[in-house]
């Protein structure tokens, strides 16, 4: 195995409990997680990107379950370890920073106790010690005058800020792992450079592993090294940033780009949506899962069998899903 | 030609609760929209851009200043009934803004309603053709809001606001909680709208590429003003104001490379 995997996901699907007529809501994914770099997951609401995320942590909501594959986290089998076992995990193996830092944080505890919290629950640092490793914490992670903002509540911060005391909860008990479930999406523009650059940054200087999960392709585009498209609980399309972007193959990332705007677009060039909607959640169609909104379908066998993967003549991590590898 | 909407030095202060202090969230704002003008407000949270298009429409009361409708000064409860006739407001979340317990259809309706127009089954009929226009199917109308999805609901608050054949629309984020394939949907309905029907826009967003694809002209509100107003060409080729400058460079530009 590669020395600086630090995750590797096998197989995994996740279904719905009790529904056995419905299809897999997340199906057969396999990545894995490098020391120092981020992965980029992109997809629409109902893609299954957060499940992926939440099921690293065993958090999946009720009546969610995984039903085949392995999660491998340094080494060793977490699927189905204790929730005893799970718990030390969390927030040292992995942690995970979610979209709204408005919610996530507890509204009645200072951002000291929030932070000290954090740091008792998992670490093993004495009361001293944690006040010391706090506002290191919050200076990692570019909060302006940590000493004095330790009694503050997060009602008195902004958003942005919030989210950094988020992102320095997640990171005080230096994880291996950092899921940043949409870190940025209530945030503003101005706000949220700060915050990619923080993500990014973190993850190169403590050697960690990032899994970013976004909706916007621009923003991952930004912070991600390699990226995985997800589409209807699949991967369509895998391989590196710059690969992906500048030769996109599947015909749904192909319409992701067409259809985001950028700063060069213009009403001269027209952005060109995707037609129709994600199929509904369970009711993935056999054979591949985008056919019914694929503008190239007629090219292909589409509702045969599986779909196969292809690999990029030019570049053999870059990967994608289909029926015919002459799309275009 | 005539503006048909401004406002006139604006001020909006919303009063401190307890320890919190007043704020001043419109701070002497002047702005006009043309018939068929596609006008982009954009601004970080806090801003006053929602204020100010609330108060376009009555939503909020102006503290000083005044809104001015066909170059009138709107002032009575009657004056603000004309206005709503010219102008429409569509909200962001398209889920807490449809009536949960009617079918699309009678939300649509409502307002052909209330104002009399026509006989019931010329109000039916409109809303079948309006439902077409934005892209949904007639029959939609005797289904009620929880089975759409977030964008075919945008389309249905799009529809609710059309029926009333407004000379101008105010969309407050209404893309900002869609993904992006259903997003591009939306904003290209838009175009057709405001090309073949005229119908004006003042769109109001914190997101500069949508703004910048969409809108002839922009501007950028911080803390209550207006700080730099121009066409779109112009204020993203040359933008003069410091704070302009910070948000263009802060739009994620990791797409680029894709050639788009």
């Amino acid at each position: 195995m590669n020395k600086n995997n630090l995750l590797s996901i096998k197989n995994l699907t996740i279904s719905l409990e009790g529904r056995p007529n419905t299809s897999p809501i997340v199906q057969d994914l396999n990545f894995e997680v490098n020391a120092g770099e981020v992965l980029g997951i992109v997809g629409e609401s109902g893609s299954g990107k957060s499940l992926t995320g939440l099921s690293i942590l065993n958090m999946l909501p009720k009546g969610v379950y995984i039903s085949a594959g392995q999660i491998l986290a340094d080494g060793k089998d977490i699927t189905k370890s204790e929730k005893k076992l799970l718990r030390t995990y969390r927030g040292t193996l992995f942690s995970i920073v979610f979209q709204d830092p408005g919610s996530a944080l507890n509204p009645s505890r200072t951002i000291g106790k929030l932070l000290s919290d954090v740091a008792r629950a998992h670490g093993n640092s004495s009361k001293g010690n944690i006040r010391e490793k706090s506002i290191e914490m919050l200076k990692d992670v570019g909060f302006p005058n940590p000493e004095e903002r330790l009694k503050s509540f997060p009602f008195q911060l902004s958003g942005g800020l919030r989210q950094r005391v988020a992102i320095a909860m997640a990171l005080i008990n230096r994880p291996k792992i950092l899921i940043a479930d949409e870190p940025t999406t209530s945030l503003d523009v101005s706000v949220q450079k700060g915050i990619l650059d923080l993500i990014r940054r973190r993850t190169i200087e403590d050697g960690i592993g990032c899994i970013f999960i976004s909706h916007d392709l621009g923003v991952i585009a930004e912070v991600a090294d390699r990226v995985m498209i997800m589409y209807s609980g699949q991967v369509v399309e895998e391989g590196p940033m710059a690969s992906v972007l500048t030769n996109p193959k599947h015909p749904y990332t192909r319409g992701l780009i067409a259809s985001a705007p950028s700063m060069k677009s213009s009403l001269a060039q027209p952005l060109r949506p995707i037609p129709g909607s994600l199929p509904p959640v369970g009711r993935t169609p056999s054979g591949c899962a985008f056919q019914d909104r694929c503008p190239e379908k007629a090219l292909g066998d589409c509702n045969a069998a599986n779909p196969t993967w292809f690999n990029d003549a030019n570049n053999q991590s870059h990967r994608w899903l289909c029926h015919s590898e002459a799309k275009k | 030609m005539k503006p048909i909407l401004e406002a006139s030095s604006v001020k909006k202060q919303f009063k401190g609760r307890g320890r919190s202090l007043d704020v001043m969230a419109l701070d002497g704002v002047d702005f006009l929209i043309h018939p068929g003008e596609v006008i982009g407000i954009v601004g970080e949270s806090g801003s006053g851009k929602s204020t100010l298009s609330r108060i376009l429409v009555g939503i909020e009361k102006a503290t000083e200043g005044k809104v001015l409708h066909n170059g009138e000064a709107v002032e009575s409860p009657d004056d603000w009934q004309k206005l709503r006739l010219d102008i429409q407001y569509i909200f962001q979340d398209p889920f807490l803004s449809l009536a949960p317990h009617m079918t699309v259809g009678q939300s649509i309706r409502d307002g052909l309603d209330i104002r009399g127009e026509g006989t019931p089954l010329e109000r039916d009929e409109r809303v079948s053709k309006i439902l077409e226009l934005v892209g949904l199917k007639a029959s939609d109308a005797n289904s009620y809001p929880a089975v759409f999805s977030g964008g075919q609901k945008q389309r249905i608050c799009l529809a609710r606001a059309l029926i009333l054949n407004p000379k101008v629309i105010i969309c407050d984020e209404i893309v900002s909680g869609l993904d992006v394939s259903v997003q591009a949907q939306i904003l290209n309905l838009l175009v057709e709208l405001n090309q073949k029907n005229g119908v004006g826009l003042i769109f109001v967003s914190h997101d500069l590429r949508v703004v910048k694809y969409l809108c002839q002209r922009i501007i950028v509100m911080h803390q209550g003003l207006i700080v730099e107003a121009n066409n779109t060409e112009e204020l993203f080729a040359n933008p003069k104001h410091e704070y302009t400058q910070h948000l263009l460079s802060s739009v994620p530009a990791g797409l680029s490379i894709a050639g788009v």
